[in-house]
């Protein structure tokens, strides 16, 4: 009777101190994310994205093309050595563009995000932790303005001000928060219908104190991995309101009215429309893959089982 | 079961109201003045009042409310400036082109998407899971209009297979149109046995369609692979197992039917961003639809146009809900017993 | 009579973050045609990774089962794919879980599980199998058995639940029963009414019977012979009566008095000895860091074997085995009769 063991037998469980047991959890979750190389490859392109979009004012070739400054000898020209993704109607160079274009989307994307999980969280943690009529109102409030088609109401309220980066985010993040909301809300729900939370309810702990050190804790995981998924979709959606018009204005270089803008050479310039879209894709791409990752951490359930 | 279902068309009904408030303060809140927009620029002060009156301006916030609401339900959504007809025949005209693209664009998406999302979850982390992933969460990650205009670019500009654009080719719409019965081009077509018309009209449907579900099911098979994931680590799936069953009647007869209530949650919630896809698509591709139709409207700021659309967009998102909660109450006993 | 299932070394244990975790370490396991065997430990011991082991359904990635020898009827289960183990699984060994409500799909029907279960081993119709499934429905004593049939599982009570997980596991007509923990999630009351059924079907149908559970006592009424499981290892064995009237593992002991009585009184030095709690590290048993009886005997790094000390009693304990040798002496001038006794009286002397 030997004790075969195909891989390094575990130390014997020891207990761990609190800091030790978030440690090590921690560092469960980071292997969780990282398992695969695909996600590893998310992860980094992100970080670099961040990074392009911090620096890109300075590392931009062509400066002036973002402006808008034309240039009429260079216009319409494929790629080459000295235009990477070749040039626009009227000279500019569209590398510089998708460049700083990064910096655009990926801010508006941020703070639209930011916004509608700020308010979204909060009007979800009023309404899970006041019950009874205020949470109703809140709730219907929500049913009612998820029941728009999200970008119905942004165009809607975009038209009617006038299009701009500025309106647009506004628009998105109107027709955002519910999500956050309703997410916010149901964790909160669940959580302080736990034992513990009554516990500490009987004991007699105040309202604020719940909500601060039992229910925030608890949904900061769904958040965090919702408002990754939200980004990337408030990328396409922006993109998708530029195109329309409604969004960023010319000459912004944002990807989605570099596109519409790049209709009418469809045929004959066809990197015109090819690397913007490949920006937005990628880029999307990348924080869907994210947030799959932050949700098999979060979500032990989607891991599958033994 | 009656029972729930009439719960759930009231509360539609409640929420339809809450809509309609909604849209009556949004277009009271524009900073466009109705009057000038109807009367002109030139307009004297007692033409002014005259319009005032006439469009009812006088009356007390509450009563236009009132008065809109009731319109709403009578039909009476105001003209088009830019068309003069009533904007509730100009939406009856270009809905049923609306409706086929999302119609067709549903079916293929569930046809297609649910299957790989049920193949991923069954040999999940195997070569299936990963082939139909990648591809997944590409095609949701790529703007749709940008899919179209690729979509567009090969085959119709580079292959010239397929249309580029339109919903009929103008020697058939002037030779040979579709007589209007239904006003749906598939159906009239077949009724009246215009089959040219019939096979111009799918051709010039199929860019649109891809590109749309190309999207759709991406979602379609990422919600499914998750929940049926989900759903298998149950204990009642081992117990299913440990009674010997065959392990295609565990996944498919159990799994499966366990899982389906969020992928048909979520079936709506998508129907209803395809509303919002038509938009982008049918200006793409010039398809003569209600997306094409608030395009211009939102470009000439012709508000009763949007105003009209929108309502469209969500009375339709709201009983693509209600339906999808009724379907959910017929496949789960907890739902619709309580 | 022949063995009907037969577990020699059987080792059980799970990939983790944090390495290779050893979970099961079951030297010797085998029940007999008709027999009862029941499995006692506490939660976490590995109770339901041994019934699920038993049938192949743990995934082997990350999990990992080994074994000298795991038989049913003679037939060796593990080498064993998982087509053939299909055949298997329910036509000759079913199981009772032990959560009804998580054991029943909550999308279909009481009436549907059961003659789903029904039809796949029997031709029939559906009406046939329905017809069948109120058989089995009374079995288990399941009232107004034609109205429930319609029920869904959310509708029905934790023991009426409990009672339809029973009747599927008879219903696929296997001759070995697993029930693990099946009463654990229900109220006292109905827990004996429960059990009073499986007892009395396991008499009337003949079916072997391995019976999990963490609770001595109920196992001794359902069962003839008894296996004291501790952190995945078997330490004690025996008929019923030698347990009850001989334990000889400290466990086994602790289990047994884990019902307070009013006559026992702890002295100081027994309380102390029950808080103080051992360093792990120096013993492979289980129960060393609170065993009251530790000593030098208990100190290594290789777990204690089975020993029998008689053909049908058997335990792993240095302590028990060596006060057992020098009850042996003890024997003759104490009087004593029973194997405890002696080991009560050997230590009387000195601790």
């Amino acid at each position: 009777m030997s004790d075969t063991q195909v891989a390094t037998p575990a130390a014997a469980p020891a207990v761990l101190t609190a800091r030790q047991a978030r440690w090590r959890q921690l560092r469960l979750q980071w292997h969780v994310l990282t398992r695969n190389t695909l996600q590893k490859i998310s992860l980094g392109f992100i970080i670099l994205l961040i990074l392009l979009a911090i620096i890109a004012p300075y590392i931009v070739p062509y400066p002036e093309s973002i402006a808008g400054v034309p240039s009429a000898e260079e216009v319409l020209q494929g790629p080459s050595r000295s235009h990477l993704f070749g040039t626009d109607e009227f000279g500019r160079d569209i590398f510089s563009r998708v460049l700083y274009g990064a910096r655009i989307s990926l801010m508006a994307g941020v703070v639209c995000t930011l916004l509608s999980a700020v308010i979204g969280s909060v009007l979800g943690v009023i309404a899970a932790g006041m019950r009874g009529v205020v949470d109703e109102i809140i709730m219907r409030i929500c049913d009612v303005f998820l029941s728009f088609p999200m970008i119905v109401l942004a165009i809607v309220i975009a038209a009617f001000w006038g299009g701009s980066l500025q309106n647009a985010i506004i628009a998105l993040t109107v027709v955002g928060w519910p999500f956050f909301a309703r997410l916010i809300r149901g964790t909160a729900v669940s959580v302080r219908e736990r034992p513990y939370v009554r516990a500490a309810q009987a004991l007699g702990a105040s309202r604020l104190s719940m909500i601060f050190r039992h229910i925030l804790p608890s949904s900061i995981g769904p958040v965090v991995t919702m408002a990754t998924l939200q980004l990337g979709g408030t990328i396409l959606q922006l993109s998708a309101m530029s195109f329309l018009g409604v969004g960023a204005q010319p000459p912004t270089p944002e990807w989605g009215l570099m596109i519409n803008e790049s209709r009418t050479y469809f045929l004959s310039a066809w990197w015109y429309m090819t690397f913007p879209g490949i920006a937005i894709s990628v880029t999307v791409l990348a924080f869907n893959l994210l947030g799959d990752g932050l949700n098999e951490v979060f979500n032990p359930r989607t891991r599958g089982r033994a | 079961m009656a029972r729930f279902i009439i719960r759930r068309i009231g509360l539609s009904i409640l929420v339809l109201m809450g809509v309609l408030v909604i849209m009556f303060a949004v277009m009271r809140a524009a900073p466009v003045d109705p009057v000038t927009q109807y009367a002109g620029i030139r307009a004297t002060e007692e033409q002014r009042a005259e319009v005032r009156t006439l469009l009812g301006l006088d009356k007390p916030v509450v009563v236009q409310m009132g008065v809109y609401i009731k319109n709403f339900f009578t039909g009476d959504w105001g003209a088009s400036l830019m068309t003069k007809r009533p904007v509730i025949d100009d939406i009856a005209d270009t809905l049923p082109y609306t409706l086929d693209l999302i119609i067709l664009s549903v079916i293929l998406t569930l046809l297609i998407g649910i299957p790989l999302g049920v193949i991923s979850a069954v040999r999940k982390d195997r070569w299936p899971d990963h082939a139909s992933r990648v591809l997944a969460v590409g095609l949701i990650s790529i703007p749709a209009f940008w899919l179209a205009l690729a979509l567009q670019y090969v085959f119709s500009g580079k292959l010239g297979v397929l249309p580029l654009s339109g919903a009929h080719a103008t020697e058939i719409a002037l030779g040979d149109p579709i007589t209007k019965i239904t006003g749906f081009p598939l159906i009239d077509s077949l009724i009246t046995g215009n089959l040219s018309a019939f096979g111009d009209y799918v051709a010039h449907l199929v860019l649109p369609v891809a590109s749309m579900t190309g999207i759709g099911l991406a979602g379609a098979q990422r919600i499914t692979r998750s929940t049926m994931v989900e759903t298998l680590t149950e204990e009642y799936i081992v117990a299913k197992r440990s009674y010997g069953l065959p392990e295609r009647r565990v996944q498919y007869r159990h799994g499966l039917k366990n899982s389906i209530g969020p992928v048909i949650t979520s079936t709506a919630v998508f129907a209803a961003s395809m509303i919002v896809t038509t938009f982008l698509i049918e200006s793409i591709f010039s398809w003569p639809g209600m997306g094409s139709y608030v395009a211009t409207g939102v470009a000439q700021l012709d508000y009763p146009v949007i105003m009209g659309v929108t309502l469209v967009s969500a009375v339709g998102f709201l009983v693509l809900n209600t339906l999808a909660d009724i379907l959910l109450a017929v496949i789960d006993p907890r739902v619709r017993l309580g | 009579m022949a063995d009907h299932l037969r577990i020699r070394d059987l080792k059980v244990g799970f990939q983790t973050f944090d390495g290779f975790v050893e979970i099961l370490d079951i030297g010797d396991i085998h029940i007999e045609k008709g027999e009862a065997y029941g499995l006692v430990g506490e939660s976490g011991a590995g109770k339901t990774v041994l019934a699920l082991a038993i049938l192949g359904l743990l995934r082997q990635p990350p999990a990992e089962v080994k074994a000298e020898e795991l038989s049913l009827d003679g037939e060796p289960l593990l080498e064993k794919s998982q087509k053939e183990l299909r055949e298997i699984r329910g036509r000759r060994i079913s199981m009772i879980l032990q959560d009804p409500m998580s054991a029943l799909d909550p999308a279909f029907d009481v009436g549907y599980q059961l003659s789903e279960v029904i039809r796949l081993r029997n031709k029939m119709d559906r009406k046939e199998a329905r017809e069948k499934a109120l058989e089995f429905m009374r079995m288990v004593e399941l009232p107004d058995p034609e109205m429930m049939l319609d029920k869904y599982p959310h509708q029905l009570s934790g023991g009426q639940r409990q009672r339809i997980v029973i009747a599927l596991a008879l219903a696929c007509g296997s001759q070995f029963l697993i029930a693990d923990e099946p009463t654990r999630n229900l109220d006292v009351t109905v827990q004996a009414s429960v059990l009073k059924t499986i007892h009395r079907l396991r008499e009337e149908l003949g079916v072997s019977l391995l019976f999990i559970a963490n609770n001595l006592s109920l196992v001794s009424v359902m069962c003839n012979r008894v296996g004291i499981l501790l952190k995945g290892r078997i330490v004690e064995t025996g008929r019923v009566r030698d347990i009850l009237d001989d334990p000889l593992h400290p466990y086994t002991l602790d289990l047994l008095r884990a019902v307070p009585s009013k006559e026992e009184q702890l002295d100081e030095d027994e309380i102390k000895r029950d808080v103080e709690i051992a360093d792990p590290s120096r013993s492979r048993c289980a129960l060393y860091p609170r065993c009251k009886f530790r000593g030098p005997a208990c100190e290594g790094d290789t777990a204690f074997e089975l020993v029998s000390v008689s053909p049908t009693h058997s335990v792993a304990c240095p302590y028990a085995l060596q006060s057992l040798a020098a009850a042996s002496g003890a024997l003759a001038t104490a009087g004593a009769t029973t194997a405890s006794d002696a080991v009560a009286a050997a230590t009387d002397g000195g601790d």
